[in-house]
């Protein structure tokens, strides 16, 4: 039994030939000296300890030695000694470069990961070319809509048969029981039997063409079914659901278990309810063109795209009359975008956004030209130290295109190394990376063979930039005696530009890390227009429970820790569910408004702390119904224009009303969308505007007594329910988690670019120090002062900071405004934010290049001039 | 000039495996290579160690000046390769004695059982 042949190849090729033999040879012997009672594996173990063992510095051939052994043609193995030979001339350079290129590579690998991982959401189906989700667009405004009524499909049917197929599905959250278990699911959606057949998801148990085919039945997730069943297989056992929404109670068969959706799903559904209940229990549902609920996702053919979207108006025609042709429409978003083109979409529940994408691939590529630029400058600065080289070769016969290729291999060389350790220092920091982003992405992403190509590309081009200008220059030098003697003169122009773009690229991302930071801080601590710190908020669900909703407050109001109790339609952030048409006069009679009306009792506004700017709240037993008393928010009162007075007659849905008070505008919602007009009212339980929300203040000790106390009071009403309560302020905090997840991925990456900035900063004091020894010392002999030679060399760092700011600022402020566009809200422009990031840039420079300035400036003139 | 001195001082100093394979070396007299001073190791001590660091024991011994180093045939079983044979030096033996002199000197100190 030999030795594995692999150890016996890496050790040969790495140790020095005199232990290379020694080591081989006894490990040989020993082999044969085991064998007989060791197993192959013991041995193999036994060959790698000594493989590792055998290690040491001194032992290891040089890195020459190693090519020299790996490469055969002469040619090739002479440009790569000379490569190793000039990256190794220079040590500190090539340090610099490679510490900057391994960092951008780095982020580079890991933007790339991300993005990929954000594309490839939905891709796993197998028809997704053909799938399209429909989107209602209403046409004045340009708003879009991901809810579609539910007879759209059916008309679509009716028009194309056979060219379209339909998948809907509509969340309607239920409380699923097992034996004595009960669990609230807010993933159940009713959907048609479709979706198996139209999304590709693998079944666990049961035959995806086979399920919801009739009413009373239910497909659920595998991660659901081993929380009810364990792991047996639960197809043909019956699950008990209660429907909140609905106030009723059904069996349903569970016909299939289907496989987890995967993460990077948009797909929300847990539990699918076959479709037939929900339009057995929502009567007239089916028919009704006003009702926007489900969600709807077709399958086209390619060829028929266009003639089906053609025929969209004349449905529209057909089902609501040919008025609301120029006003509403339909139309299909393909699967592949809508996990990153939603955000105009409203109630589109999607994480991806595509603004974000292209940021992190511009930052990430700003990164590798800022290491590529690092690398053409250091490479440029060594062309007069090379020169003597060159020009030697040249006599000696080399050619321009063979002394071409060795600059470009030499610069590919060290991309290739810097870009083996970014990879490496990716899998090191990988964890680190995922709890940035916040996001599964599977480390695979990182070697699929699809990354392959790219990452050849930006090897590639990285090389190409970072040596093609310095490689021509040094290719053409002359192979005569002058070009050895005299320093050629270079046109620093070009050098110069580089620094400036690369300074110019860091105060880009200072500047852009700060004002997205401070928008989003803005978002976060800025008044909501109401007061909600200690504010918790109670949904209640359960139909027959919102009956009693105030009962339940009263209750509430007797725990010690309880200050005050209000009820309300919406709950805090508000989606404002209803909306109905409001006009004031004869005029706005015949153009109405849109309104979104929450039901509130009175004492909401007192103990939100929203003042009042004009009247009062309505009176505690005044409903909402003819010549009832409603509030109205500003926003609603600027409709109505400066004739506004208190008492004012309003008519929503044609029904007149009489406006006794008007709020401040407060923020219901993110920052990210306007405050639109709302009426404020009481109502009775039972309606579509009923209070289903408990709103409390709590005193500020105590808090999980008193909370407890609270359930206790909730238990007591339903003991079956679940108590689900949430902190108002903490959830108007999450509307801004992905904002929050950006800024720290922008933030880090602009640290890591800036990083790579004074790298290279350093690099060039360093060379400069090195160029002009000299001539600093003759200065100074001369009786230049140390202040004087400082100032010289800051005057020309100076320039380039100066331009650097000149052509950063600006951009980061276009970009600032642009991204803060997405907030309704913004934080207004403020001098400062240019300042402080011009300060931040100018101070790290200073920190980069003052300890060798000083250096520089306070050397002994005698050190250098000695030898002439 | 003075560092070196220090360094040589530093460098008569033996540590407990660097002593067994010198004694290894010292009794193998002349046939001493990584693989008959690890049979012999395990032969008479019944410790298992590895080949390699037999290998940089005996590297540390003869910068030291401890064994001396030639390279010897090569046989098939050692899939053709040379093997390299080690020798105690004088130098060696001499302190390999200044070790037990000194070992011998502290055991006479030590106070009777």
């Amino acid at each position: 039994m030999n030795p594995p042949k692999y150890i016996i190849w890496l050790l040969d090729h790495l140790l020095k030939e005199i232990y290379a033999d020694e080591i081989i040879g006894d490990l040989y012997e020993w082999c044969d000296l085991r064998s007989p009672n060791s197993t192959n594996k013991q041995i193999h173990f036994y060959a790698l300890k000594v493989l590792f063992g055998s290690f040491r510095l001194k032992k290891l051939k040089s890195t020459q030695n190693i090519l020299k052994g790996l490469t055969n043609s002469t040619m090739a193995n002479n440009q790569l000694r000379m490569s190793v030979k000039a990256l190794l001339n220079n040590k500190l350079f090539t340090a610099i470069n490679l510490i900057g290129l391994t960092i951008s590579f780095t982020a580079f690998i890991f933007i790339y990961s991300y993005i990929s991982y954000e594309k490839s959401y939905d891709q796993f189906h197998s028809k997704k070319e053909n799938i399209y989700r429909v989107i209602k667009k209403y046409k004045e405004s340009g708003e879009m809509v991901r809810s579609t009524p539910s007879p759209l499909a059916n008309a679509f049917l009716q028009q194309f048969d056979g060219s379209i197929q339909f998948a809907r599905f509509g969340q309607d959250p239920v409380v699923s029981s097992i034996g004595k278990n009960n669990y609230y699911e807010e993933n159940f959606y009713w959907g048609d039997s479709s979706i198996f057949t139209t999304f590709t998801i693998p079944f666990k148990y049961g035959d995806p063409e086979n399920v919801l085919k009739g009413p009373n039945s239910v497909v659920i997730s595998a991660s659901t079914a081993k929380k009810y069943f364990g792991d047996i297989n639960p197809v043909g056992q019956t699950l008990q659901i209660k429907v909140y929404d609905g106030n009723a109670d059904y069996g349903l068969k569970i016909d299939g278990v289907f496989e987890d959706l995967p993460a990077n799903s948009d797909l929300p559904f847990e539990l699918v309810g076959s479709i037939q209940n929900a339009f057995d229990l929502y009567k007239q549902f089916n028919n009704h063109w006003g009702f926007n609920w489900l969600h709807t996702y077709a399958v086209i053919q390619e060829s028929d795209l266009s003639r089906v979207q053609a025929g969209i108006p004349l449905i529209i025609e057909e089902a609501l009359g040919p008025d609301n042709i120029s006003k509403i429409s339909f139309y299909f978003q393909p699967l592949k975008e809508v996990h990153l083109y939603s955000n105009e979409i409203s109630g589109s529940r999607t994480t991806g956004n595509i603004d974000y994408v292209i940021t992190l691939s511009f930052i990430a590529i700003a990164i590798i030209i800022i290491a590529a630029f690092n690398y053409l400058n250091m490479m440029a600065s060594t062309v007069n130290k090379r020169r003597k080289h060159v020009a030697i070769n040249k006599i000696l016969g080399a050619g321009k295109r063979e002394l071409f290729s060795q600059f470009i291999l030499e610069s590919l060389l060290a991309v290739s190394i810097a870009f083996v350790m970014g990879i490496v220092l990716t899998f090191v920091l990988w964890p680190f990376y995922q709890s940035l982003i916040a996001k599964p992405v599977p480390i695979d992403t990182i070697y699929q063979l699809s990354s392959i190509g790219i990452y050849l590309l930006i090897i590639l081009s990285t090389c190409l930039i970072a040596s093609l200008q310095p490689a021509f220059i040094l290719s053409k030098i002359k192979g005569n005696t002058s070009a050895i003697r005299n320093n050629i003169r270079q046109k620093l122009k070009f050098q110069r530009m580089l620094v400036a773009t690369q300074f110019a690229i860091a105060v880009f991302l200072i500047c852009g890390t700060f004002t997205i930071y401070k928008q989003v801080q803005f978002a976060v601590s800025e008044s909501l227009g109401f007061d909600s710190n200690q504010l918790v908020s109670i949904k209640v669900e359960d139909r027959s429970l919102q009956s009693k909703i105030t009962d339940i407050k009263n209750e509430l109001l007797s725990i010690p820790g309880v200050q005050m109790a209000t009820l309300s339609g919406e709950s805090l952030p508000s989606d404002m569910n209803n909306t109905d048409l409001m006009y004031w006069n004869e005029e706005s009679k015949n153009h109405p408004v849109a309104i979104h009306e929450v039901s509130a009792d009175n004492n909401f506004f007192n103990l939100l702390d929203i003042r009042f700017l004009t009247g009062r709240s309505y009176l505690a037993n005044n409903l909402y119904q003819e010549n009832s008393e409603v509030v109205i928010n500003e926003a609603a009162k600027d409709l109505l224009g400066i004739n506004f007075e208190i008492n004012q007659e309003i008519f929503i849905g044609q029904v007149p009303h009489k406006v006794v008070g008007v709020v401040e505008n407060y923020h219901y919602n993110s920052f990210k969308s306007k405050i639109e007009p709302v009426v404020y009212f009481q109502t009775k339980a039972g309606s579509r505007l009923s209070y289903d929300n408990i709103i409390v203040r709590i005193a500020g000790s105590d808090v999980s007594q008193t909370l407890g106390g609270m359930e206790k009071v909730w238990k007591g009403f339903a003991p079956d329910e679940f108590f689900t309560f949430y902190f108002v302020d903490q959830t108007f905090d999450n509307l801004y988690t992905s904002d929050q997840k950006f800024l720290s991925q922008f933030s880090v990456f602009a640290g890591l670019g800036i990083l790579i900035t004074c790298l290279g900063l350093l690099g060039m004091i360093l060379f400069m120090a090195d160029q002009r020894a000299k001539e600093i010392s003759m200065r100074k002999v001369l009786g230049s002062t140390r202040y004087g030679i400082l100032q010289l060399i800051f005057k020309q760092f100076a320039l380039y900071i100066g331009f650097g700011l000149l052509i950063g600022l600006p951009s980061a402020i276009y970009f600032s405004k642009i991204w803060k566009e997405q907030f309704v809200y913004q934080i207004p422009f403020n001098i400062l934010d240019a300042i402080f990031p011009s300060i931040v840039v100018i101070f790290i420079s200073i920190l980069t290049i003052g300890r060798s300035a000083l250096k520089i400036s306070s050397t002994n003139p005698i050190k250098y001039l000695r030898n002439e | 000039m003075f560092g070196k001195y220090e360094l040589n001082m530093k460098g008569t100093h033996l540590g407990e495996f660097e002593e067994l394979i010198l004694l290894m070396v010292g009794i193998l007299d002349g046939d001493a290579y990584g693989i008959s001073i690890l049979q012999e190791i395990e032969e008479q001590t019944g410790r298992t160690v590895t080949v390699s660091t037999i290998h940089t024991a005996l590297y540390r011994l003869e910068e030291k000046g401890f064994v001396s180093s030639y390279v010897g045939g090569a046989s098939k079983e050692r899939g053709g390769r040379s093997k390299r044979l080690y020798r105690i030096t004088s130098d060696g033996r001499a302190t390999l004695e200044n070790a037990r002199t000194l070992r011998d000197k502290l055991w006479n100190l030590m106070p009777k059982a």
